[in-house]
Formats: structure tokens, sequence, C-alpha cells
């Protein structure tokens, strides 16, 4: 929370949303949590549901806000990859949304199941899939994308 | 007629778009989130750098327009979006959900399948994953401090003779409206007052001082051969090296010049972007990243981790890879050469559509012609030359000395005298709400001495103050 800043940022507080597909079961995880001066994520609230829907994460995010607001925080930002249920959820409990830069600038993966990472919310995944470019300015584009994806897993 | 500006863009029709487009949105991470103009230039020159993507009147740009690309910094995150210190990405909470994963799998490894499903079991995983991290009581809620913020002064108190670091040298102290300029010795020092320490950076004075080595060379060519003879006219200023060996014995009346230069430099230096600015321009103007070399320790970490992940291939795997690859491809396809000129047809058809005219209304000049020749050529084929920006730019650039990956001119540290606090729009400070310039104002200003822990051994903080204080007001150049 920034006691020290002023104005409209004053007791500012951002907090981060995810969801994981819990393996060999039918179940998706959420998780909401606070991110320190160090860059670590501290966990707060869960919730455990079939699909990644927007009640279930309102009512996680509700929780979190309830918290916030008891704190005295102000101005509550969601931090994540704006899919459409949190991107809902959060118009419906009235929190500021800011998209994932990571989502945004993530290339999808060049090669079948080769990446671990959710290109959900790409801009990049976006402007390839619709400027249709030829397979053989593709596969330039898959080879310089690797490089790009080491550059935007630390710098952001 | 077509301008030098379509000439110069149609000679760069090849290259691929999406990476260009992604590699200048990642730039925006750099943008600092101080001045909300400076994203609204930041987002005017991208879209003008990319018209056909960004700013076409189709379903598709509009979409990119109205979810990424629009005066709400937050739709697109970064380091512009947020508050200094905030993060920028949710790349933490992905991690922790990973760590939260393997722990479910490490919990079920010996159960069926049918009783994983269970959600007892994962309510005990997330259990166990919260118990094995870190106490609560280290969560970080302060700016990390570090012993190498206070470098900048341990520097200063080591080298009190001669030329000091550009950083102060050529820095001014002025108001927030930068209307009005200090002297040293009026704020340093003194814990009342309320200023904007406005410090150049390297790349900026290193430009400023090859374009007066560039114009005093002028001048000297019309000038008796004797006083052709004056030191450091001959000496060269177009690489980092040598322009930082020029500074260290530039005389004193060239420290004024320069000086002055760079004051009408700061002047002009006004948040958003200007009329006609390129995005590069701006960005290496308004943008903010430190050097990779000779940098902070913060910069250096996050470089370093981005080298650690990037992966290594040994170059014989790599190799056998692609002529299996190949072979296969050859077995499946037929002839290289018919793929080839497939490929070649189909990349030609989708530059002519994308770009609206054709790149063989251009003439392509590949052998070297003098610069006169060419500006002559110009003229006869009634192509503007006279007042042309782009070459005003180019003709400026050829003078610019860059310092790799540093980004920005200037670099403002804000001392607020009544509430004690210091403010920076450096990278460091965007990234992790402290830095070495907040380090060493809060202790020339208010006294505020590294703890303990940041000090090294025999270290006397209230005498390193009072010296650099001293030094600092006295090798002030004043214009």
């Amino acid at each position: 929370m920034f006691k020290d800043e002023e104005g409209e940022n004053k007791n500012a507080v951002q907090f981060g949303t995810d969801y994981f597909d819990v393996p060999g079961t039918p179940y998706e995880c959420g998780h909401s949590g606070f991110i320190d001066f160090k860059g670590r994520y501290w966990p707060c609230a869960f919730v455990v549901t079939k699909h990644e829907n927007k009640e279930t994460a309102e009512m996680m995010m509700g929780a979190v806000k309830l918290i916030v607001q008891h704190l005295g925080g102000k101005k509550i930002t969601c931090l994540n990859d704006a899919s459409y249920a949190l991107d809902n959820a959060i118009k419906e409990l009235k929190l500021l949304l800011q998209r994932c830069f990571a989502h945004v600038v993530r290339f999808p993966a060049t090669k079948k199941g080769n990446s671990r990472h959710s290109t959900r919310g790409s801009l990049a995944r976006y402007i390839l899939k619709t400027m249709n470019k030829s397979h053989a300015v593709m596969s330039k584009v898959s080879v310089c994308c690797t490089v790009l994806k080491s550059f935007t897993q630390r710098q952001i | 007629m077509h301008s030098f500006e379509e000439l110069h863009t149609a000679t760069n029709l090849t290259l691929p778009f999406p990476l260009q487009i992604m590699g200048d949105i990642l730039v925006a991470n750099y943008i600092s989130p101080k001045d909300r103009s400076d994203w609204l230039g930041f987002i005017k020159t991208l879209k003008e750098r990319h018209p056909e993507v960004l700013s076409a009147e189709n379903p598709q740009s509009q979409h990119i327009r109205d979810f990424y690309l629009n005066e709400n910094p937050r739709m697109l995150g970064g380091r512009a979006a947020t508050i200094p210190g905030q993060a920028g990405s949710n790349n933490g909470g992905e991690g922790k959900g990973r760590r939260m994963k393997e722990k479910f799998k490490r919990v079920t490894r010996h159960k069926r399948k049918d009783d994983k499903i269970n959600p007892m079991h994962l309510v005990s995983s997330l259990a166990l994953d919260l118990v094995m991290s870190e106490p609560l009581k280290n969560f970080a809620s302060e700016p990390e401090r570090t012993m190498a913020d206070w470098d900048m002064l341990r520097v200063l108190n080591r080298h009190p003779s001669g030329a000091i670091m550009l950083d102060f040298q050529y820095a001014f102290y002025t108001n927030k409206d930068k209307t009005k300029t200090f002297g040293a010795s009026e704020v340093i020092g003194n814990p009342n007052a309320t200023f904007t320490a406005q410090l150049p950076t390297a790349s900026n004075v290193y430009s400023h001082l090859n374009k007066m080595k560039g114009a005093g060379k002028a001048a000297v060519r019309a000038s008796s051969f004797h006083e052709m003879r004056c030191p450091g006219m001959d000496d060269e200023a177009d690489t980092p090296e040598k322009c930082s060996a020029l500074l260290a014995v530039l005389p004193p009346n060239q420290v004024i010049e320069l000086k002055s230069r760079l004051l009408s430099n700061l002047l002009a230096n006004t948040p958003g972007a200007k009329d006609g600015e390129t995005f590069w321009d701006f960005v290496r103007r308004r943008g903010q990243r430190n050097p990779k070399t000779s940098t902070t320790t913060r910069t250096k970490g996050r470089i370093a981790e981005n080298k650690k992940n990037r992966k290594k291939k040994s170059k014989k795997s790599k190799n056998k890879q692609s002529e299996d690859e190949k072979q296969k491809h050859q077995a499946k396809h037929g002839e290289e050469t018919e793929k080839s000129s497939g490929t070649a047809k189909a990349e030609e058809k989708g530059t002519k559509s994308k770009w609206g005219f054709d790149p063989d209304d251009f003439v392509v000049i590949d052998v070297d012609f003098d610069a006169n020749e060419i500006m002559d050529f110009m003229k006869e084929n009634d192509i503007k030359v006279a007042g042309d920006e782009l070459i005003e730019r180019l003709l400026d650039s050829t003078l610019t000395v860059r310092v790799p990956r540093q980004l920005g001119h200037w670099v403002e540290v804000e001392v607020d005298g009544t509430t004690k606090k210091i403010t920076c729009n450096c990278e460091d400070y965007n990234f992790d709400r402290f830095c070495p310039h907040c380090a060493s104002f809060e202790v020339l200003q208010f006294g505020k001495e590294p703890s303990n822990a940041h000090q090294k051994a025999g270290e006397k903080w209230g005498e390193i103050r009072k010296k650099c204080i001293e030094l600092l007001k006295k090798k002030e150049v004043t214009i």
C-alpha cells in the first residue's frame, strides 16, 4: 500500500489473479494475492471450480476487495491476463483492470506443446493471427520469437 | 512527387511486420509513469510508425486500439501503467500457480485416477505450499535497498581532484516547471530546499560533445594554420570511449559551451511527442533505461536473469536436427527450389497489398555516391530536399553518440524540502521505487545515512557527506 503517494495514488493497492488447471482432475484453481517489493507473490484467496467463470472470480476477488477496504486501501487495481471471466468480474466489483504485460507481449508456441505459458490476451498472437502471413514469413517470426520470449520473461 | 521519407520507407519493405510491432511495444515498459503526456506521445508515435496495422479503418485495427493501445496505459500493462514499484506483470502469480501444481502432483502421486478428483487433495496441497513458503513476516512492504545504491557518493568522494562524474558536472537544479534555475551553492546540502535536479545521461552529453567538436572543426578550417593546432581539436568524439576520455581533459571554456548547449536541450525536452518526431527519436528522448555496461547493480541483475533463462543448444544437435527436418521436408514436398520460388511470390504479393504502392517506383542506390551527387540527383528528379525533416533528422543522427541500451536524455530527481521526500524517473526507480539518485540526494539533502548493513567497513558518512557537498559546490560551472 502506497501511503507516501499523494493525490489519487494515496493508499493505492494492487493485487494479482490467475487460474491454473489441476492436473488429472476436471477442476481449475483460482488464486488472488499481493505482490511485494521484491516481486514475490503472496496468495490470500483461493477458489476451486470446474470452469473459470465470472461468478467464482467475483467471489474470490470480492473477498480480496473486502480485506483491502478494511485496511483502508483505495484505488484497487487487479492485475491479470484479462480473460472474459476476470474482466467481467472486475467490472462488476468496480475495480481497476490492469493487463499483465507479460501476457500481452507473449508469443504463441512455435511448435505444438512447446510452451508452458498460456497466450490468453496476447496482442502478439492476435496480430499474427489476423495478418495471415505466408508460411515463410511465419517461420522467420517463430525463430525470432524464441529470442524475444526470453527477453519478455524477466524484463517486466 | 515522392518525399525522401517514402523512399526510405520503401527500402525497409522486407522487415517482418509482427516482430517489428511487438519489438516496439516492448519499449512501453521503459516509458516513465511520471508524466501522462509521455504515454500519449508513445501511443501517437507508435501509431504513426505502423499506420497499416494500428491506424487503419478495419475491425482488427479498431480492436487493437480499443483493447490495448489507447489513452489508458493500464490496458497494455507494463511499467508505464503503474505507480513506481508496482508490478507490471503477473509472472509471480503464474510461477506460484506452477509450484502449487507440483505440490498437488506430489501429494497425489500414489493415488489412483478416481481418487485424485477429491478436492481435499487440492486443498491439502495448497496448504502444504503455504506452509513450505516463506513466513508472512518476510513480506517486503518497503522498497529494497542494496549497498551499491550509495556508490554514486562513494565514487564522488574517492576522486576529489580533477573532473567529477558528468551526472553532477553538467547537472542543473531547477524548479518543477523549469522556469527558474538555482546554483548548487543555493540548494545542495540545504534540507529545506525544494527543487528538481536535472541529471543528463551519458549519451546526451556525448552527443552534444560530438556536435560541439564538429562545429569547432568547421570553424577552425577557416582560421590560420597555428590556430588549428589547438589541443583536442583534431580528436574525434564519435564513440562513448573517446567521448569519455575527451571529457576528462576538456578545457574550462569548452565545458561552459557544452553546458550551455545542454541547457538549451533541457529546456526543449518537454513531455510528450513533438510535431514530426519519429517513434525512436521520441523513445530515445523520453524513455528511461540504464546503459548495459558500467550500470547499477539492479539493472545488472535484470540483464543477468534474462541471460540465465535462455536455452542453450549444442551446435551439433541443432545442425543434425535441421538436416533431418530438411530431408523430411524434401521427401514430402519435393525440390527446395520450388518452395523458395513459391514463398518469394507470396511475400511479394503480401508486401504490395500491405503498403499500397509498388517498390519498383523507386531507385535504390547500391554504389557509394558522394552526398552532394545524391542531392543533385534528387533535385533534378523533383524530389523534395530543402527543409525535408527526415534529412535534417538523419544528418543530426549521424552526430549522435549512443551508449548501448541507454534511453532518455535527462533524469529528473525531485527533492521536496517540506515533506522530505525524493522521487526520480529513472529505470531503477520505476521498477524498484529506489535508486542510486534517491540514495545520494537523501544523504546530501537530509543527512539520511545508509544503515549499518549497507555501509562498508570504516566508512564515515558524516565526513563523506561534507566532502561531497563541498566538492559539488566547488566544481559547479556557471554559464
